[in-house]
């Protein structure tokens, strides 16, 4: 039987009008078919290929038609069905592609939002977050420059309505399995994080990933959550949701050292909580935490490895030392350290996630007394116009701090400063190791690694042609999951020359161990 | 279980405001999401968006929401209908002899634009209390004359919106509030007075609609007893009028309820005559119509706590105001009027008008006018602009209002019922401003009408507005 | 504000200071049309090559928000609600017409038919592309066969106005949004524009326009005028250049690569219009 099937004035692009015509000539029960505009040939070779039905006079130069020989009635309702099939999904994609310009109107496309990832400036961000909660929906701002006053009303006022209300400046969570803003792709598993930083979350939940365990929730809090001025109230929402998560075993909290009293309120709910819990309070004193009974960590990486220990029912120990073995590390060091020109004595740390260059800071701390920073660990060694001044003796520098970042998107996803200061390092005859973080996953620059590796390569022929020896020491900081891939962005650094290790802790002491042998 | 507990459970729907790429990461992971095409509030006025975060917190938003509701509820509940005609002196509450209501919010004398101060010249010379434009400019000024915003006195009027006491004076009854208003006759095209011209053919004509056509009219609506205006309007909505700039098959639709009952008058037969003539070669007769139907359909919605719907627009040809339903009748919210973009008659130019001017836009506040320009495909070559162009103006209403109308229906886009009720709060939000075609009044008295355009109030007027609102509610 | 990599030059010479309302006529997902009263005008995302009456864009943008906005054209940019959303200032505004340049002379013609011969043998499972190798296996090139051999000797006689028929009788004929028969005609009308001169295949364009749809008429009315878009204008100048064989060949596969068949439909309809004036008129 013969039959036609018109959409009046509907226009579609010529893939998909032959995908239609490929696919309705394709079903079973179709003799023939004919799928294109209506005009007068078109319409006459309807004709002489005995498609014509009743109706078919009607049909225009602008209207899309669909005519087919078809074995029954059913056929051809399949047709129309696959048409419409393949047409819609032409316009859902239309649909998701159209930007509303308010919250309601994103309501009116989806009616199930229950998360918002708000980055707008600064001081209209507050305004957004509001009505996000007003409409039930949790926040997860990135967005800084919010006032205390609006973080704090924020919050309550999220605690109040059971939401979650991460950050201001929380660039990292990964609920239910989606990362959201800067985050890792991540496998799954029992370990619940609850975050204070956002490079300090990626760079345990990455390094629980690499050892076999797997993150139930990654929440954040915003910086300044455990700060006396907000006390935490964020914390205790994550920790509290963390200990009621059946899919939750094992906890892990990321934090600079908090308030005293901040931290005594959110150690004693995680010990009331009852479910085995790790602690690393960035450079914090490890014992504050262990008279809770709770484990403590005395790095990153350290967190890492002992929630997946606890997550795997074993008993957590402290690791300080090197995936490759202590002996093989420090035999790598002499050597790093053999080729270099005498004169050659500091450490540069140029960074993009703030959280781990703090934490290489404070663990290096000890022996090299100061250590001169954007974000110094004490006032006296901040670094006057870090931008555009000079570093002096051993350096680390946050490039995603406001003083980089005014007039310019955050390093982690503009990289390119950071890979210009590794060269221009590199001139200073006094530089023995620059250490570098590359930050990879979602949300990050599509390939970091590849302008970091070329900065390297330069800065490394720089070295060379003064008959110096420049080291450079990096970790990524991902997973092969992630769009860049771990292993392949790692091999263009070690390609370029650079000692690439597990962790920001081991890449760390490595230098440590250069500086040493010097 | 807590909340944050059943979004652990529930598929994660995001949705993103600021950095797209977030957006797109959530896209290529095939998780559901939706951008948001943000723009800060009010253009990135902070106090003005923190009036707004103010009255979008919870408890007062719900207030807000319910006293919208209502609002709502009354706007499309109302009842107008034409009870007949008397002179504004006899039943215009507040109307003395020497009182002199004008468009828009209150002005003096000084202040007054070309257009409105050659209007109350003609005024005063046809109510004889001068006579001629010199002794007329010195009563305006010497203070012996109360102006006052027709707004204030139940009534509205076109541009320059001169009512005096002697003048006729269509009466409009909003029978489920048992609420009048009041508007002047429509005295046609070209030389009027509304447009600022006062000469004796101006004089000569008001006296004739006063002394000739008025009896008659009065008497033909005795005869035929009320008419259900809110019917009218939705046909003419039907037949191509958006019943402010276009008034055509309103006008017809008019006469053919009192064409009989004219002809049954006691009048002579060249009086009835020359008084259809009159109703009947003005396609502009209904607006005096529309306008009151209009006012007597918001009015009803002042003084319902919270609400931020906007009651009244109005502009006097300096100052462009509005009112808020929630803050009362007393409250103006003014800024200076715009300049009206559209097409000139030949012989003028932009450099010859006046800024945005008239009550007329009450049209618009009501959800027809501008906001029904998709009903009037006409109206676009008045105005310039193209079929489209009137589609899209009338869609893009839906995002500044609360509902849609149940009776003025927009046919080409599938019988929807058009934007109603203009909230303040969304006007701020979004920075969608609503959307007035009006005629164009030259800058100089005398001279009257020299073309026709679109229009908004300006940013300033819902700026203040929303200011105050906040002010108000926000402590309790 | 994003700004055009490139405008057709044109389209901003009829548009002038003066703004000209645009009404969205159809959206996709790299280009939309606009109608406008100078026809169809285009705006394509970037990596498109540029049209005649289009722009091209320098950045990705959603152009569902043209919907429901009020947009017009002048040649500072391109506005919608009254704020400018495109921007031309920064734009090359390159000349597509055909006026100046040249068609292949005879031995670089043999040649040229050699190379879009062999690149449609590869080509030939979507549209008239089989005609080339005078397969009549399906129903539009069955159908159409009769049609366009009499248009091509049509094309070779000296009348124009049979000619001009015989344009119309072949448009509008295959699948796709532009019917396959329109993309032939537009090539064919590329060289048959050389030998009658536009005039001709311009009333013959306008002509074939009546009896197609709004987008394939604006293609072919530009065709008559000698308007091309930038892939073709780059496929003749390679042609006319027989010596090097790896641009020509890139030249082609970019102008194939247009719509779905419509490149390859346009490629035979070139090969014919060379075969019949070029060739021929050489003997």
């Amino acid at each position: 039987m013969k039959k036609l099937e018109v959409r009046k004035n509907a226009y579609y692009d010529s893939v998909t009008l032959m995908i239609i015509s490929k696919e309705v000539k394709k079903l079973d029960g179709v003799r023939e078919a004919l799928v294109g505009m209506g005009t007068d040939l078109n319409r006459d070779l309807v004709v002489s290929t005995g498609l014509e039905v009743e109706g078919f006079d009607a049909v225009t130069a602008n209207d899309f038609f669909i005519a087919a020989d078809c074995d029954s009635e059913d056929t051809f309702l399949s047709v129309i069905q696959k048409v419409d099939e393949l047409l819609s999904k032409k316009a859902d994609k239309a649909k998701s592609d159209y930007y509303p310009p308010t919250l309601d109107g994103a309501l009116k496309i989806d009616e199930h939002l229950n998360m918002a990832v708000i980055s707008v400036p600064g001081r209209f961000a507050a305004g957004v977050a509001q009505e996000c909660l007003n409409h039930d929906i949790n926040v997860m701002l990135f967005s800084d420059n919010v006032t205390v006053e609006e973080e704090k009303e924020l919050k309550e006022y999220a605690v109040s309505k059971e939401l979650l209300m991460m950050g201001p400046d929380c660039g990292t969570a990964v609920i239910n399995g989606v990362p959201l803003a800067f985050a890792n792709v991540l496998r799954r598993g029992d370990i619940g994080m609850a975050c204070a930083s956002g490079t300090g979350a990626q760079e345990v939940s990455v390094l629980i990933d690499q050892l076999g365990g797997g993150v139930s929730q990654l929440l954040g809090t915003g910086g300044r959550d455990l700060k006396a001025d907000i006390g935490g109230i964020m914390m205790k929402q994550c920790l509290d949701a963390l200990i009621h998560d059946d899919a939750t075993r094992v906890i892990t909290l990321v934090s600079k050292p908090p308030a005293a009293e901040v931290m005594d309120k959110i150690l004693r709910q995680a010990a009331d909580g009852g479910k085995p819990t790790v602690v690393c309070f960035i450079g914090g004193d490890p014992a504050a935490v262990e008279k809770y009974g709770l484990t403590a960590a005395v790095s990153l990486e350290d967190a890492a490895h002992k929630a997946v220990a606890l997550s795997k029912g074993e008993t957590p120990e402290t690791f300080e030392s090197f995936s490759m073995g202590l002996e093989a590390a420090e035999k790598m060091a002499k050597e790093e350290a053999s080729k270099m020109a005498s004169g050659q004595k500091y450490a540069r740390g140029l960074y993009t996630g703030g959280t781990v260059c703090d934490e290489a800071m404070k663990l290096m701390i000890g022996e090299l007394k100061h250590i001169y920073s954007n974000i110094p660990l004490s006032p006296e060694d901040k670094l006057e116009d870090a931008r555009n001044g000079k570093s002096k003796e051993h350096t680390f520098l946050d490039f995603g701090d406001d003083e980089f970042t005014v007039g310019r998107p955050h390093p982690m996803i503009d990289p390119s400063l950071r890979a210009e200061r590794v060269v221009q390092e590199a001139e200073d005859r006094e530089v023995a190791v620059i250490q570098v973080d590359c930050v990879i996953g979602l949300g990050s620059h599509e390939d970091p690694a590849e302008e970091l590796s070329q900065s390297i390569r330069k800065a490394k022929e720089i070295a060379a042609k003064d008959g110096r020896y420049l080291s450079v020491v990096a970790e990524i900081l991902g997973t092969d999951a992630d769009p860049q891939g771990k292993a392949a962005s790692g091999k263009k650094l070690e390609d370029a020359g650079a000692i690439v290790l597990p962790s920001n802790a081991q890449a760390t002491r490595f230098t440590q161990l250069i500086l040493k042998n010097l | 279980m807590s909340k944050v507990n059943e979004l652990f459970n529930k598929k994660l729907a995001v949705v993103n405001f600021g950095i797209e790429s977030f957006y797109h990461d959530q896209v290529h992971q095939n998780n559901p999401a939706v951008h948001v095409d943000w723009k800060p509030v009010a253009g990135g006025d902070k106090k003005v968006a923190g009036c707004l975060m103010q009255l979008k917190k919870p408890e007062l938003l719900e207030k807000i929401e319910k006293a919208n509701q209502e609002a709502l509820q009354r706007i499309l509940s109302a009842q107008p209908v034409l009870a007949g005609l008397s002179t504004a002196g006899e039943s215009i509450p507040g109307m003395t002899e020497t009182t002199i209501l004008h468009a828009g919010p209150p002005v003096t004398w000084e202040r007054m634009s070309g257009p409105q101060k050659g209007a109350v010249m003609g005024g005063l010379i046809y109510e004889g209390l001068a006579k001629d434009l010199k002794e007329a400019e010195e009563l305006a000024a010497s203070g012996k004359i109360t102006f006052d915003p027709c707004h204030h006195h139940h009534t509205v009027g076109p541009m320059g919106g001169i009512v005096t006491y002697h003048m006729p004076v269509w009466r409009i009854v909003n029978k489920a509030f048992d609420y009048e208003a009041f508007c002047t006759l429509n005295e046609g095209l070209g030389k009027v007075l509304r447009f600022g011209a006062c000469d004796q053919e101006v004089i000569d004509r008001l006296n004739r609609m006063q002394n000739e056509f008025y009896p008659v009219y009065k008497e033909a609506l005795e005869l035929h007893g009320e008419i259900d205006m809110k019917v009218l309007i939705a046909q003419a909505l039907q037949m191509g009028d958006e019943c402010h700039n276009r008034n055509k098959a309103a006008t017809s639709l008019l006469l053919r309820e009192i064409a009989t009952d004219i002809y049954n008058t006691h009048f002579p037969k060249e009086q009835q005559e020359a008084a259809f003539r009159f109703l009947n070669d003005n396609d502009h007769t209904f607006l005096n119509l529309s306008m009151p139907v209009c006012k007597a359909t918001m009015d009803p919605i002042f003084d319902i706590p919270y609400c931020t719907l906007v009651a009244t627009m109005s502009r006097n040809g300096t100052d462009f105001g509005i009112r808020i339903a929630g803050l009362g009748q007393d409250e103006w919210f003014t800024a200076p009027a715009e300049m009206v973009k559209g097409l000139y008659f030949p012989g003028f130019s932009d450099e010859d008008a006046n800024p945005d001017l008239g009550d007329s836009c009450i049209t618009e506040t009501t959800g027809i006018g501008g906001f029904c320009m998709a009903a009037s495909p006409a109206i676009v070559q008045f105005v310039g602009g193209q079929v489209q162009d009137a589609i899209n103006y009338s869609t893009q209403m839906y995002e500044i209002t609360v509902g849609e109308g149940n009776a003025y229906k927009i046919p080409s886009l599938d019988f929807r019922g058009s934007a109603t009720g203009i909230d303040l709060m969304k006007v701020i939000e979004t920075g969608i401003r609503p959307i007035i075609n009006t005629g164009i009044a030259h800058k100089n008295y005398g001279v009257g009408q020299v073309g026709a355009g679109l229009v908004h109030p300006p940013e300033d007027c819902f700026k203040k507005a929303v200011t105050a609102c906040a002010e108000k509610w926000s402590n309790g | 504000m994003i700004e055009a990599a490139s405008v057709c030059d044109r389209l901003l010479r009829d548009v002038g200071q003066d703004t000209c309302s645009l009404q969205v006529h159809s959206m996709f997902d790299t280009a939309v049309n606009f109608t406008s009263a100078f026809g169809i005008v285009t705006v394509l995302s970037p990596g498109r090559s540029l049209q005649p009456y289009a722009m091209v864009l320098c950045q990705d943008f959603d152009f569902h928000f043209f919907e429901y906005r009020v947009s017009g054209i002048n040649d500072a940019g391109v506005h919608a609600n009254g704020i400018q959303v495109i921007d031309f200032s920064c734009a090359s505004r390159p000349d597509l017409s055909i006026e100046g340049r040249k068609l292949p002379a005879y031995d670089p013609a043999e040649a040229a038919l050699g190379h879009i011969r062999s690149f449609l043998k590869g080509h030939c499972e979507e549209g008239l592309s089989r005609l080339v190798f005078h397969r009549l296996d399906n129903a539009v090139t069955g159908f159409l066969y009769p049609r366009i051999e009499a248009f091509r000797k049509a094309a070779a006689g000296s009348d124009d106005e049979a000619f001009i028929r015989a344009a119309y009788e072949i448009s509008g004929c295959g699948e796709g949004l532009t019917p396959s028969s329109d993309d032939f005609l537009s090539g064919y009308l590329l060289c048959a524009g050389f030998i009658r001169g536009r005039e001709v295949t311009k009333a013959a364009a306008y002509m074939a326009a009546e009896r197609t749809n709004d987008i394939s008429a604006a293609l072919l009315k530009r065709s008559g005028e000698g308007l091309y878009s930038e892939d073709i204008l780059a496929l003749l100048t390679a042609l006319g250049s027989a010596d090097n064989e790896e641009e020509i060949n890139r030249a082609i596969s970019r102008v194939a690569e247009f719509g779905s068949s419509s490149g390859c439909d346009f490629l035979t309809g070139l090969y014919f219009g060379i075969k019949d004036l070029l060739v021929r008129k050489e003997e």
